[in-house]
């Protein structure tokens, strides 16, 4: 499929509640409420082939987190994009509809303290055993300590 | 039936990084298995917040050893990208090569390192020595044998001389030579076949369900490679097939990482016979201007993706890198339930674990609670004698 | 100095066993060390073994800038070795934390967790490098005697 294709079955399916940005060839980025994420990567994976999560990126945008999954059918990178606010950063599991997710979904939850709801194993990923809870490093107010 | 756990200590002797698995037993056999990461955890991510571009290029080579390149391309890739730089094909060419010379010695480790695993120990010695012929090719191109320090944003820190390409040649071709020998080994030699033979199965569902990547994928028949799918450095004018294998075993993965092996020797030969003249790099401004960039890698255990966000600064926004054993371990826990404990090493050797880069001890464990650790010098001990007393037809 | 004293040091000397540990690195420094054992370099033939378990070793070769979640273990193993027993840190991330010097989870090398006898620098050393290190180590042992 190409991009065009891509971006007409998108619209058409989703319409505004999809917004569609062809950043350059096979690099496509797809903003959605996190109403709509589950509903749209179901529809992504079961009609258009994108079966394969490579990452999850999660980003402190200062009011907001951004969530970024990083779709692909092969060919297309296609980054799937939603925001939840910082003040209730809660969102729903997609291990559901791509079981690979998982380990992305616990490294969000340790590195920016997300909630990913109904996530199936919530246990701490990647920090330390000792690592203080609450404390999230990469979130932008947390300042590394010099000669840490 | 109880099952019995068994931790094993964060250190072994043979090579590699601590790890974590818990394993549930039902006396020889894995219930179920765990993984507990973290022990290389260092937090680069946040680390490139705090550093400059170039800096940061030297702080993503040191995130792996054994693939730093794997880890510069892309990075210098985005980077590039979010400048909207064109970086010349001379410069493209020997980033493959380097690539390329990088896959072989990983490929060779990883056999080594599974020999050992299985007893095999003559074929870790055999494999280690030819790396070193490999390891003085990219000596030639690059003044180092591990961290090559070749990327720059906007092309290569080094080129290549006329006379330097003429000894990679001669090189490559004893190196070709020297993978005959392993062809056959892993096609026909009976004992180290019947090792790894139906050993840590992942069938090619459960392949795409959990998002597998890399060899470990192509030997379920997943025929997935980025360098075919999205090709980077030029690696679309550059013939070359995507092996893949359908037993979904051990035996498959090594197949695979062998033929892989004869294709990079072909790409190694066309790019020293077509490196295009030209400048190795171009002039890169400090500051990149706001903007998001991602960029995949076909490194030696898989897809590597890194994301990167520019704020106008000379340092980064946000990097985000997903290694490809980070991807393969939950593939890695399904193929581990059902085995023997004795197949454990090599099962988990299988994925070409590169866990600094995904960022481990094994605990194995049962049911009323009993809880022994053992060093993986013990487990592969322990691995050995099962075997030679339960030995497979 | 006791016959046996005399025997079980210059066995030591001449026939280190060494336990390989990687702290949190990058896996560089590790496949030197793997490398310097290999057949081309082969640090075998001076008499050094690696060995499995921490009981049994001479010598602990550390890689890695000791990452928060190792150290504890770090130190166990440490604990674990018996005594007369030398500590190498190998690599620039063991001698001194760089290049993860200002990354939360690093400790910043070796010698902030245990006691160091010898200190490799190189981003990996060569396994040329390690073997003399090893060498400096045992003649500054068998100047001891």
């Amino acid at each position: 499929m190409t991009e065009t294709e891509l971006q007409a079955r998108i619209t058409e399916r989703w319409g505004a509640k999809a917004a569609f940005t062809l950043a350059r060839p096979r690099r496509v980025f797809v903003s959605v409420a996190v109403g709509e994420l589950k509903p749209v990567m179901r529809w992504l994976k079961s009609d258009l082939g994108f079966y394969h999560i490579s990452t999850i990126t999660g980003l402190d945008s200062g009011e907001n987190f951004e969530v970024l999954y990083h779709l692909h059918d092969g060919t297309i990178e296609l980054t799937l994009r939603t925001a939840v606010p910082r003040a209730n950063p809660h969102i729903p599991t997609v291990t559901d509809i791509i079981p690979g997710a998982i380990l992305y979904e616990r490294e969000l939850q340790d590195m920016f303290g997300l909630v990913v709801d109904d996530i199936p194993d919530p246990r701490r990923y990647v920090l330390p055993e000792d690592w203080p809870q609450g404390v999230y490093p990469l979130r932008k107010d947390y300042k590394v300590n010099a000669g840490n | 039936m109880p099952g019995i756990r068994i931790p094993i200590g964060p250190q072994h002797p043979a090579l590699k990084e601590p790890e974590s698995f818990t394993f549930e037993l039902d006396g020889e056999q894995v219930i179920n298995a765990e993984v507990r990461m973290g022990y290389a955890h260092r937090g680069i991510e946040k680390g490139f917040e705090d550093r400059t571009f170039i800096q940061g290029i030297y702080l993503a080579e040191r995130i792996c050893g054994i693939c730093s390149t794997s880890h510069t391309t892309p990075f210098v890739l985005n980077a590039e990208e979010l400048l909207k730089l064109e970086v010349p094909r001379r410069a493209q060419y020997i980033r493959a090569l380097t690539g390329e010379l990088e896959r072989v010695h990983s490929h060779l480790l990883w056999l080594g390192v599974a020999g050992h695993e299985v007893g095999f120990d003559s074929l870790f010695m055999y494999t280690w020595r030819d790396r070193e012929h490999v390891q003085d090719m990219l000596e030639v191109i690059s003044g180092n044998r591990v961290h090559y320090g070749i990327n720059t944003i906007g092309g290569v820190r080094r080129d290549i001389s006329t006379e330097q390409i003429g000894r990679l040649k001669e090189m490559n071709k004893l190196a070709l030579a020297r993978t005959e020998y392993y062809i056959r080994l892993c096609t026909a030699e009976p004992t180290f076949i019947s090792r790894i033979k139906d050993v840590g199965r992942l069938s090619k569902q459960d392949a795409l369900d959990l998002c597998a990547v890399g060899p470990m994928a192509r030997a379920s028949g997943v025929k997935r490679d980025v360098r075919k799918d999205d090709p980077y450095c030029c690696y679309d004018e550059m013939p070359f097939d995507v092996i893949t294998a359908d037993t979904c075993d051990i035996l498959g993965r090594a197949v695979v990482r062998v033929f892989e092996l004869i294709q990079c020797y072909k790409l190694i030969d066309f790019i020293l016979a077509n490196l295009p003249e030209g400048d190795i790099k171009i002039r890169a401004p400090r500051r990149i201007p706001p903007g998001e960039a991602i960029n995949r890698y076909e490194a030696p255990r898989g897809e590597n993706i890194h994301f990167m966000k520019s704020n106008g600064t000379d340092k980064p926004d946000r990097v985000k890198v997903r290694a490809p054993t980070y991807a393969n371990i939950p593939a890695t826990l399904v193929t581990l339930k059902n085995c023997f404990v004795a197949d454990i090493p090599i099962i988990v050797a299988a994925i070409d674990p590169c866990f600094c880069c995904a960022d481990r001890m094994i605990r194995l464990s049962d049911r009323k609670g009993r809880d022994d650790r053992w060093s993986w010098g013990q487990l592969q001990h322990y691995s050995r004698e099962w075997l030679a007393r339960n030995r497979r037809a | 100095m006791s016959v046996l004293t005399r025997l079980s040091n210059w066995s030591r000397v001449k026939s280190p066993w060494v336990l390989h540990f990687n702290a949190g690195g990058c896996n560089g420094c590790d496949i030197e060390i793997l490398a310097a054992l290999m057949p081309r370099f082969d640090a075998e033939r001076f008499g050094v073994l690696l060995k499995a378990t921490p009981r049994h070793t001479d010598v602990i070769l550390c890689t890695g800038c000791v990452t928060k979640q190792i150290a504890s273990r770090l130190k166990r193993v440490y604990d674990q070795t018996p005594d007369p027993k030398f500590v190498i840190a190998v690599g620039t991330c063991a001698t001194g934390g760089a290049p993860f010097n200002g990354c939360y989870c690093s400790s910043g090398g070796i010698d902030k967790v245990i006691p160091v006898d010898m200190y490799i620098p190189g981003c990996p050393p060569r396994p040329d490098a390690f073997i003399y290190g090893v060498a400096q180590l045992l003649a500054k042992l068998q100047g001891k005697k």
